[in-house]
């Protein structure tokens, strides 16, 4: 940090009088067009290439601007979150509802997909070493009875074992749907990246194998 | 039933993740994009709307953000996807502003906790920072449009409603003051 005030003012390479009988407009959009097709003009001209190297640089410096801002502009309320949060709340995802059944006439009972899809999610908090990224339910959800997929892409931290980690995570995955729907889960895809993990990928004790 | 997920790695996760996480529906993941993004969306937005705005239009960034990240081919870019949506939402407010009131607002600095004076920056960021926000409101919003958004000069001429050659004119001095206060520093 410094004390040095700038001078308020000082010659600048865009003032007219620097500019070699170029304008600030004309030299911009030789800038904007990657300096093409080449001006031996601008290019022969001192006071051109001091005014383009301005431009140039200033472009350099413009994001950082913005950013600079970023740090004045934090709001100051806690509360610009909640508001925002509450706006969305009520249309989050929900997406179908998967209906459950249940022994007593005229009793409706349903689960949305999107809370069965965060149960997924969960499956994936409750496992070390990976992070649920998404989830998809693929089939007829509103038929009781009908096959379903459950399609789900992890990333998985640098230290994972995933051949360790993401049967484990595929068997918490098949037993949570069980135990919150009654879908029929006929199969459950675990993606890692760019790899996927199927039932013909595992033993019978549901260990990975290779291909 | 459904315990906060995975809160501190999502924080500490890159946006790809983040954003996936958020597309999927998971709106604590969103929260951390909001806590991530917000501060410069709303330094952004306060460039091209008035200061006053700015709290609305980050806000309909995010419910729009929200509605369309299920969309969005390519989540790591998220940041500057925000940018474009937060763009459009400025643009929009001016607009709506435009039809109801001509009032200018020059305060700019009145809403921010930011040094008052070019004199007091303490580093060419912020000096220019704050001679961006001395501009007048015309040519602060064609800089800002043209090369933070990266708007061409007909795009900023339809959506400002100004003519092509008034744009290139405020585009000339907003850099020439730019320029003079950058050139002090070096």
């Amino acid at each position: 940090m410094t004390n040095l005030t700038p001078e308020p003012v000082q010659p600048s390479p865009l003032d007219d009088d620097n500019l070699d009988g170029f304008t600030v407009d004309a030299l911009s959009d030789y800038l904007d067009h990657g300096r093409q097709p080449r001006n031996s003009d601008i290019e022969g001209s001192a006071a051109a290439q001091h005014a383009l190297a301005a431009l140039s640089r200033l472009r350099t410096v413009a994001p950082r601007i913005v950013n600079a801002d970023a740090e004045y502009f934090t709001p100051k309320h806690e509360n610009w979150i909640t508001r925002i949060l509450d706006q969305i709340g009520v249309q989050a995802h929900a997406g179908r509802d998967i209906p459950i059944p249940y022994d007593v006439a005229g009793a409706e009972l349903s689960i949305t997909e999107g809370a069965v899809r965060a149960l997924v999610r969960e499956a994936g908090d409750e496992t070390d070493g990976l992070l649920v990224e998404r989830t998809s339910l693929d089939g007829d959800l509103t038929t009781p009875g009908a096959p379903v997929e459950v399609h789900v892409v992890v990333s998985t931290f640098a230290t994972t074992n995933d051949a360790r980690i993401v049967p484990s995570f595929r068997e918490r995955v098949i037993a949570t749907v069980r135990e919150h729907t009654d879908l029929v889960v006929a199969r459950v895809t675990v993606r890692v990246h760019d790899s996927d993990i199927t039932d013909e990928d595992l033993d019978d004790d549901g260990n990975l194998v290779p291909r | 039933m459904v315990s906060l997920p995975g809160r501190d790695s999502l924080s500490d996760a890159d946006d790809r993740t983040v954003a996936s996480r958020a597309a999927d529906g998971d709106i604590r993941a969103f929260e951390v994009l909001m806590r991530r993004y917000g501060p410069l969306l709303r330094a952004y937005a306060a460039r091209i709307v008035r200061p006053a705005d700015a709290d609305d239009v980050v806000q309909d960034t995010f419910v729009t953000a929200w509605q369309e990240l299920p969309d969005l081919e390519n989540p790591a870019v998220v940041r500057s996807w925000l940018t474009t949506i937060v763009t459009r939402k400025s643009i929009d407010r001016l607009r709506a502003g435009r039809e109801h009131d001509s009032i200018d607002d020059h305060d700019f600095h009145d809403h921010a906790d930011g040094p008052e004076d070019v004199a007091s920056a303490s580093s060419l960021d912020e000096a220019l920072s704050l001679v961006l926000s001395s501009l007048p409101e015309d040519q602060r919003r064609c800089w800002v449009l043209r090369e933070i958004a990266g708007y061409g000069y007909t795009e900023i001429s339809e959506q400002l409603g100004l003519p092509v050659s008034t744009v290139r004119g405020l585009l000339v001095r907003s850099r020439k003051t730019l320029v003079r206060e950058m050139e002090a520093w070096r």
